[in-house]
């Protein structure tokens, strides 16, 4: 485990840090939206900066933020190679058996790329600075509404905020199995895939019981300390400081000029 | 049997937020039949230093030569490292999968080209080692087993290997004052059949009763290599590392401030009752 895990919390002091989760999901939301929605040179541009400038107030790395997309180099050359050699147009640059080149391919492609590594910037600049939990507890006041037609919303977040903080817990623990195997003669790396299909019981088994006799533990000692089902989320008022202020203002501003342009 | 660690730093999770140091600079080494005991706090490396030996971690800096050969090297089989060394973990029991006990003795012994005969004497042996009947253990399900069963039967993966040196992380954590001294019984006997024995634990008593040779680690460093006689015979600085000396020396030290001078090198349960014992004759109490 000597590298990052994509999508990780990295518990720096920030600007971005102390902004309330549910105005950066919100702004978040509105970004993406701006990412989508952009199709010009100076579009792109302007997002870009944008997504460079969140980095920086947020004081995350440059060498993490890039290492998310270096990893993700194999997918984002494929998507451009996929849209330049398919692209169906009328100005073929270069044309060969099913494979057409043309211009607006190429450009397709770079959109496309563009896009994804906008989309990741900004989940990266969103995941990196918001705590799980604080993510889902965003995430439950967002849908608080949804009590109203019935929906569970409070249990659905328990839910859902358990099983983000067991993901550490649970991954630190296949390591040691992992390890564990390992060192009794296991062959997780072996070439040959029927082999390693068969070796990955001796890992998954002993995971899988692992997580369960953990779940059974978590839920007794939640009745012990006298857990109800709560139908209604937690309300928790909402405090715009002039951070929020500033955080929705920017991302209003950059989803309106694509907007317009 | 050779192990040699030389300058072995480790840090996880280097360059990101979560960077922690687990050891720096910690050179020892060990020869055949050795029993090695590693106390030190929690968090000061102990499992990392083990995993370092068994080949499972890389170390950042520093090298770990076993039997004169460096076991990072880019040319080092690691496999044949894999038969040599054991490892048993910290509640080996999760470990367990097979549907039989034997089968899962037996998992490690897979790729190892063994005649069917030899893989049968070799997981006969580890479990009679570890205190089972054979014919009654082999066709149970490991996870039926009881939490003390399932932790000698893992320990019994390890041993079916036949390995040179075994690593123990924790051995007696959880078990019952009857568990725990069959375990001591149980390494005792492997260690005089010449295996050499590393074992981490937080338990004096154990460590007193088997260990020849200590190793302190506090806060990622190495601060002590010493004969266990020593170490014990100096209760003042295990205090100050937050480690206490193991029952018998603790009962020791007690009658010595009240008056009962007892050796300072003896430390053993059975040592310290023989001694007491004679004081008292000696002195004609209880007459
Ligand atoms: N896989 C890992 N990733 C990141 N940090 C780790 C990892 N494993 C251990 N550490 C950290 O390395 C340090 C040393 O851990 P180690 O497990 O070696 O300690 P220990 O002496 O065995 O402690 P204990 O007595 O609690 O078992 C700790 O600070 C721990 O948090
Ligand atoms: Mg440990």
């Amino acid at each position: 485990m000597n590298r990052m895990p994509l999508g990780m919390y990295m518990p720096f002091e920030s600007v971005i840090h102390s902004i309330d989760a549910r105005v950066k999901l919100v702004c978040f939301l509105a970004l993406i939206v701006s990412v989508i929605i952009t199709d010009t040179l100076v579009g792109y541009i302007v997002i870009l900066s944008t997504a460079f400038v969140f980095i920086v107030l947020s004081r995350i790395p440059f060498k993490i933020a890039l290492s998310c997309l270096y990893r993700l180099r194999f997918f984002l050359i494929i998507i451009f190679v996929m849209n330049a050699l398919f692209f169906t147009s009328e100005n073929i640059l270069v044309s060969w058996w099913i494979f057409n080149i043309s211009k607006e391919g190429i450009l397709q492609g770079v959109h496309v790329v563009l896009r994804v590594v906008l989309v990741m910037l900004f989940s990266t600049c969103l995941t990196a600075t918001t705590s799980p939990v604080e993510l889902t507890k965003a995430l439950e006041s967002l849908f608080r509404p949804l009590r109203y037609v019935k929906i569970p919303v409070g249990q659905i977040c328990m839910i859902i905020s358990i099983a983000i903080q067991f993901i550490p817990v649970i991954s630190q623990e296949a390591l040691l199995i992992k390890q564990a195997q390992t060192a009794r003669g296991a062959r997780f790396e072996s070439r040959r895939l029927i082999e390693k299909a068969k070796e990955s019981l001796a890992l998954v088994i002993p995971i899988f019981l692992s997580a369960i006799r953990r779940a059974d533990e978590l839920a007794l000692a939640m009745e012990a300390r006298g857990y109800r089902s709560a139908n209604t989320p937690e309300k928790r008022s909402l405090k715009l400081s002039l951070r929020e202020y500033a955080g929705f203002v920017v991302s209003a501003a950059v989803c309106a000029l694509q907007i317009m342009i | 049997m050779q192990l040699e660690l030389n300058n072995i730093s480790l840090t996880y999770a280097i360059s990101t937020p979560y960077e922690t140091k687990a050891l720096s600079d910690v050179s020892f080494s060990a020869k055949k039949g050795e029993f090695i005991a590693v106390m030190g706090q929690t968090g000061s490396g102990k499992s990392t230093l083990l995993k370092i030996i068994a080949g499972l971690e890389k170390p950042s800096s520093g090298t770990v030569f076993f039997n004169g050969e460096d076991i990072n090297a880019y040319s080092y089989n690691k496999a044949k490292l894999r038969s040599y060394v054991g490892m048993v973990f910290q509640n080996p029991e999760y470990q367990l999968f097979e549907s039989s006990v034997y089968k899962d003795v037996a998992f490690g012994l897979k790729h190892a080209e063994y005649t069917k005969d030899e893989k049968h004497r070799r997981v006969k042996n580890a479990l009679e080692t570890v205190g089972f009947e054979f014919d009654k253990i082999k066709d149970l399900s490991p996870l039926a087993l009881s939490g003390g069963e399932k932790r000698r039967v893992a320990i019994a993966g390890v041993l079916a290997a036949e390995p040179e040196l075994i690593l123990f992380d924790e051995p007696v954590a959880g078990l019952d004052p009857v568990g725990r001294n069959d375990f001591v019984n149980t390494v005792k006997k492997l260690n005089k059949a010449g295996i050499t024995i590393i074992m981490v634990s937080h338990n004096a008593d154990a460590i007193a009763e088997c260990a020849e040779r200590i190793l302190i680690f506090d806060n990622t460093k190495l601060i002590k290599d010493a004969p266990a006689a020593k170490v014990f015979a100096d209760s003042k600085t295990l205090k100050n590392i937050g480690l206490e000396v193991n029952g018998a020396k603790y009962l020791a030290d007690l009658l010595k401030k009240r008056g009962m001078c007892i050796d300072d090198k003896l430390y053993r349960y059975e040592e310290i009752v023989k001694a007491v014992a004679e004081k008292i004759k000696n002195a004609g109490v209880g007459k």
